[in-house]
C-alpha cells in the first residue's frame, strides 16, 4: 500500500504540498506508526520540533524519503508528559530526543541516555521552551 | 580489565571549538567515546520566539560565523514560504553566488585547520592565503568579510553592479587554478595521505543508520544534496552536479570538500553569467498567517533545517533549528573506536564540526549559573 494512504488509515493527512506531507497520528499509535510504516520506507530522521500549544505538546517528527519531507505530528496531553523513544529505531534521534525531552520537560521512555544535552546538569528552572 | 578515561577538551589546542569528548583507553586504543555539548549557549531558538520576522534575519544569520548567509537563507526562505510570496530571479542568483561564495569559505578555512591538526601548518597558510581572495569577493557584494546579512524577507538587500561583477569574475579565475593546485596537493602528497587514509571509516550502511548529512555523507557514497533535492534559490537552473567519494575515510571526506570547492567556482561563476537586469526585492504583504512550515538548505556542512510556526502575530510562535554538526556528531563513536589516540584530532576534525552552530539553544548563563532573562540581556547590550 502508498504510505499515503496507510498514513490516512492509521492517522490523517492535513496539508499536502509539493515534496511535502503534513499528518497527525493518534499518540498512543506513533510508535507502532513508525516501526510498521516508516522505518522501511523511509531513508532518515532529519529533525524533531516541538511546541507548547497550552493544552498538549506538539511534537513533530520530520521524515526524509527520497526528495521529499514527511511530518508526522503528534499531541501529548501535559497531564501524560511522556512519549515512547523511537532512537532504538533510527539511532540518528538520539540527541534529538534528548534535547526535545530537557527544552519541553517530556519524559522519554526507553531512551538509552537520558539527562541533559544543553542545559547544566544541576538545572533546576522549569523547561526553557514551555510557555506560560 | 584497568581502563584509562582521557579527557579530551572542552578547551583543547586540537580542538578549535569547545566539546568534551571522554575517551576510554586500552593501552593507546581507543574502546569507547562519550561527548557532551553545550559550551556555547547562546540561547538563540529562544531569542528568535521573541523578536519580529525582521530582526530575526539578522538575528539568525549570528547564529554561526562560518555559515552565517547558509543560516539567514534558510530562514528567510522559510518566511517567504509562510507569505507565499516568489523573490525576483536577480535575488535568486544573488544568494547562490553568496552562498557558494560561503561555502568555498567555510571549505578552505576547514582545509587549513586540517593541516594544522597534523602538523603540516603550510598547508594552513596556503589555504588561509587563497581564503582571501573569497573574503574580499564577499566585501565586495556584500560589504562585509565575514557575517554576510545580505537577506532579507522578499529578496535582497544590495545589487550586483557591473564593476563588482567584472572584479568577482577575476577573483573567480584566480581561486580557481589555486583551488586546483589543493587538490592535486591533497590527492599526492605523502604526508596528507598518511595522516588520512583509512582514518575514521565510515561505510554506506552507517551514514543511512545514523542519518548523516553534507559532505560526511556524500564522502561514503550517499547521493544527497538539498541543492538537488529541493531545487531552491537557482540551483534547477545552474545545473548542479552533486560530488560522491566511496570510500568514506578522512581522505575521502578531504576530497569530496576539495571538489565541492571546484564546484562551487563553477555554479558562482555561472549565476553571475546568468544575471539580467531587473528588481532585487519585492515588498512583502506583512500578514503572517497561522502556519507551519519548514524550510532546507545545504549549508556548507551539510542538511540545514528550519520549523518555523507562526501564530498569527509579528513574531513567530516557535522556531527549531536542525543544525549539520548537530547531526553528524552522533558519528563520533563510530568514527574514533579502534584508532589510537593521535588520530583523534584528525579523525574529529575530518567531521568539520561546527560547536557554535549545534549549541544554539535556550538560556544564556554567566558563571554563578544565574539565568538572564532576555529582557535583561537587552538592558545589558544598552549600558
Amino acid at each position: 500500500m502508498e504510505l499515503k494512504e496507510e498514513l490516512n488509515l492509521i492517522g490523517k493527512i492535513y496539508r499536502e504540498e509539493e515534496k511535502e506531507v503534513w499528518s497527525i497520528v493518534p499518540y498512543k499509535k506513533i510508535r507502532d506508526v513508525i516501526e510498521d510504516v516508516f522505518l522501511s520506507r523511509i531513508n532518515r530522521i532529519s529533525s524533531i520540533s516541538g511546541y507548547d500549544n497550552g493544552k498538549e505538546i506538539e511534537v513533530i517528527y520530520h521524515f526524509v524519503k527520497d526528495n521529499s519531507l514527511i511530518n508526522i505530528k503528534v499531541l501529548v496531553p501535559k497531564k501524560l508528559n511522556k512519549i515512547e523513544t523511537i532512537t532504538d529505531l533510527f539511532p540518528g534521534a538520539f540527541l534529538l530526543e534528548r534535547e526535545l525531552s530537557e527544552m519541553l520537560g517530556i519524559k522519554i521512555i526507553g531512551h538509552p541516555k537520558p539527562g541533559k544535552l544543553f542545559l547544566p546538569e544541576n538545572w533546576k528552572g522549569k523547561p526553557p521552551l514551555r510557555k506560560g | 580489565m584497568h581502563k584509562l578515561m582521557v579527557p579530551f577538551g572542552p578547551a583543547h589546542p586540537a580542538l578549535p571549538e569547545p566539546v568534551y569528548l571522554k575517551l576510554f583507553l586500552d593501552g593507546e586504543e581507543i574502546e569507547d567515546v562519550d561527548f557532551s555539548v553545550g559550551y556555547n549557549h547562546k540561547g538563540i531558538e529562544k531569542a528568535l520566539e521573541e523578536t519580529d520576522y525582521f530582526k530575526n534575519v539578522f538575528l539568525s544569520g549570528r547564529i554561526c560565523g562560518i555559515c552565517s548567509s547558509a543560516h539567514s537563507t534558510c530562514y528567510t526562505l522559510g518566511v517567504e514560504k509562510l507569505l507565499n510570496i516568489e523573490i525576483p530571479d536577480k535575488a535568486k542568483f544573488i544568494r547562490v553566488i553568496v552562498s557558494e561564495l560561503e561555502r568555498l569559505h567555510s571549505h578552505l578555512l576547514w582545509l587549513g585547520l586540517l593541516g594544522h591538526e597534523m602538523g603540516f601548518d603550510t598547508l594552513f597558510m596556503l589555504a588561509f592565503r587563497e581564503r582571501e581572495y573569497v573574503l574580499e569577493s564577499l566585501e565586495l557584494i556584500t560589504g562585509k568579510r565575514v557575517v554576510h546579512d545580505i537577506n532579507m524577507i522578499g529578496g535582497v538587500r544590495r545589487d550586483l553592479s557591473h564593476e563588482i561583477m567584472v572584479k568577482l569574475v577575476k577573483n573567480l579565475e584566480i581561486l580557481e587554478g589555486k583551488v586546483e593546485y589543493l587538490r592535486k596537493l591533497v590527492r599526492k602528497d605523502s604526508l596528507i595521505r598518511r595522516r588520512t587514509l583509512r582514518i575514521g571509516k565510515l561505510d554506506k550502511r552507517d551514514v543511512e543508520e545514523l542519518c548523516l548529512v553534507g559532505p560526511v555523507a556524500r564522502a561514503s557514497g550517499v547521493l544527497y544534496d538539498i541543492r538537488r533535492a529541493d531545487k531552491y534559490l537557482a540551483y534547477d537552473d545552474l545545473n548542479f552536479k552533486i560530488v560522491t567519494q566511496k570510500k568514506g575515510d578522512a581522505s575521502a571526506r578531504t576530497l569530496v570538500r576539495v571538489r565541492e570547492m571546484l564546484e562551487s567556482l563553477r555554479l558562482a561563476r555561472l549565476a553571475i553569467a546568468f544575471i539580467e537586469p531587473g528588481p532585487i526585492k519585492v515588498k512583502p504583504f506583512l500578514i503572517f498567517p497561522e502556519k507551519e512550515v519548514i524550510s532546507r538548505v545545504e549549508a556548507p556542512r551539510g542538511e540545514l533545517i528550519y520549523y518555523i510556526r507562526s501564530n498569527g502575530t509579528d513574531k513567530p510562535a516557535r522556531v527549531k533549528i536542525r543544525t549539520p554538526t548537530y547531526a553528524n556528531l552522533i558519528s563520533l563513536k563510530k568514527i574514533l573506536v579502534g584508532h589510537t589516540l593521535a588520530d583523534v584530532p584528525v579523525a574529529v576534525a575530518s567531521l568539520d564540526p561546527c560547536l557554535s552552530c549545534t549549541d544554539r539553544v535556550t538560556i544564556v548563563k554567566n558563571g554563578k549559573e544565574k539565568i538572564i532573562k532576555w529582557e535583561d540581556l537587552h538592558d545589558h547590550e544598552h549600558h
